[in-house]
């Protein structure tokens, strides 16, 4: 490279560079009068500003409680969860772990099959699932600062993992006598699963008092997960199957209580 | 505990009395004492109409609202700090059960064939309510307020009893409803609800509110219920208390301001 072309390049830098120091001075000049005008001290105050775009924020899931006080009659997608937000300026990054510890109660989580008639006896058996999931997600979202809060929009990207647990119980009911007998020993299996999912996303945070506020967000909570699948015969036993492709949605709506840190 | 419920009824009529007497007490003075626009302006009443959103909100946040599921209207006269409020609400469904089969009984084996009592109970509440509120400005767009309402709840209903035969080996119902007997019920009763909410507008009309409250109903009727072989028998008249959804979401829209 020639000298030429090296002043080439150094003089745009430089007046770049020139043009920077002389935005930053103005605005430091700008800072110490309006202290200066409000009887501030330029040697007590320090000139340099904190950056108030620049924070992070951690927030709890209260999505389901708030289903519950509001008259829930199932814990199927009962969960509880936590974020971790980085915000710089209008962009903010976000952390988030949540855990459903039984993501199909009420619905298939109890079921039962009857199976035989021997003389005045009904032979069944009871099938309980119990599918915990962990999910790990992270994601960006672009802020928009409101005269109420800050609204925004972004995307999350989650991986998770499930564990099911699954036991079966033999009984024979005597019609006639009203009774319950066992008849055969419990058997218990355990399956996995794995899956990811996407999660497109509008939101609003509204503050309350002292750092402390409330979020609401709308998403399309979409995942797919591969499970190993399962197989239960009459007698209650249970053997593994190949594994299987599912699709769910997880809660369109969450609600967090966040503080501003 | 009826008297009770008496009490309560009349103390809040007095309070309601007491709160419409010295609004118009104050419209009055401001009129008498103050020409000025602006004492006018904050005595306009101001008129909202809110949307009970409750069920969706549940089910969006993953819960099933089932029994408590229920949808409603709410009207709100404010004036200054203070409101009255009347809605009404229905509850459909309120014996829903995920798959109604848990009331049902084999009574009988034939063979293969086992005959099962099923027990269908249904239920609809309907509620009228009345009551105030004192709110408070909270930051640019937020309203908070504290009230209590009373209302009048009304629960009617039928109970079922009917029998099928279902097959164990091909496991299909192969005879279904054998026998149907059908008995209605209606059951009448007041409901108090101390609240606390937080109206958020927005936009200049649209709005949400969020309530948390005590929502507790006595019922009084002649209910009726299943004896030990499944047989249908009418109770005597008694009291069951009630407890609604202790969360309320609605969507409000100001009608002027």
């Amino acid at each position: 490279m020639e000298m030429k072309d090296l002043g080439k390049c150094v003089l745009p830098l430089l007046i770049v560079s020139a043009i920077g120091i002389a935005f930053k001075s103005q605005a430091q000049l700008h800072d110490e009068l309006i202290i200066m005008e409000e009887g501030g001290s330029i040697e007590q105050i320090p000139s340099t500003t904190i950056d108030s775009s620049n924070f992070w924020m951690l927030k709890m899931d209260i999505s389901s409680p708030i289903a519950q006080l509001a008259g829930s009659q199932n814990t199927a997608d009962f969960h509880y969860g936590i974020q971790l937000k980085h915000v710089r300026v209008a962009n903010g990054f976000r952390f988030t772990t949540e855990f459903y510890p039984d993501i199909d109660a009420g619905f298939f989580s109890h079921s039962t099959r009857e199976v035989a008639v021997v003389n005045d006896n009904i032979q069944y058996i009871d099938i309980y699932t119990r599918t915990n999931v962990l999910r790990f997600g992270f994601g960006y979202e672009r802020r928009f600062k409101k005269d109420w809060g800050v609204s925004y929009i972004g995307m999350d990207y989650n991986w998770q993992r499930s564990v099911s647990s699954l036991l079966t119980n033999s009984y024979q009911l005597n019609v006639a006598l009203n009774e319950i007998d066992s008849i055969q020993p419990a058997h218990h299996a355990r399956t996995r699963g794995f899956g990811m999912g996407l999660s497109p996303l509008v939101g609003c945070e509204i503050p309350i008092a002292g750092g402390f506020g409330i979020s609401v967000e709308i998403k399309a909570d979409v995942a797919l997960s591969i499970n190993e699948g399962y197989a239960i015969d009459d007698e209650g036993i249970i053997t593994k199957t190949g594994a299987g492709y599912y699709f769910r949605t997880f809660p369109l709506l969450n609600c967090r209580l966040h503080y501003q840190f | 505990m009826r008297r009770n419920i008496t009490f309560l009824w009349l103390g809040f009529l007095v309070l309601l009395l007491f709160q419409v007497q010295s609004e118009g007490y104050a419209q009055s003075s401001a009129t008498i004492t103050s020409d000025s626009s602006s004492v006018q302006t904050q005595l306009k009443p101001q008129w909202t109409i809110g949307l009970n959103v409750t069920t969706l909100g549940v089910f969006f946040l993953g819960g099933y609202a089932g029994q408590n599921g229920h949808f409603g209207l709410n009207i709100k006269r404010i004036s200054g700090p203070k409101a009255i409020r009347f809605s009404a609400s229905v509850f459909p469904q309120v014996f829903a059960d995920y798959y109604n089969l848990s009331n049902s009984i084999p009574i009988e084996i034939q063979g293969q064939n086992v005959v099962y009592r099923n027990q269908n109970i249904n239920g609809t509440i309907v509620r009228a309510g009345i009551g105030f509120e004192r709110g408070w400005k909270s930051g640019k767009r937020g309203r908070r307020n504290v009230g209590c309402d009373l209302s009048v709840n009304m629960l009617r209903g039928y109970v079922q009893s009917y029998e099928i035969i279902r097959n164990l080996e091909s496991r299909e119902i192969i005879e279904w409803p054998l026998t149907i007997e059908t008995k209605s019920y209606t059951s009448i009763g007041p409901g108090i609800s101390p609240f606390v909410g937080y109206e958020f507008h927005a936009w200049k009309r649209l709005g949400f509110n969020l309530e948390l409250k005590a929502d507790l109903t006595a019922f009084f009727g002649d209910p009726i219920g299943f004896d030990q072989n499944g047989n249908m028998v009418r109770h005597r008249i008694f009291y069951d208390m009630r407890m609604f959804p202790l969360a309320e979401f609605r969507m409000h829209y100001r009608l002027w301001k």
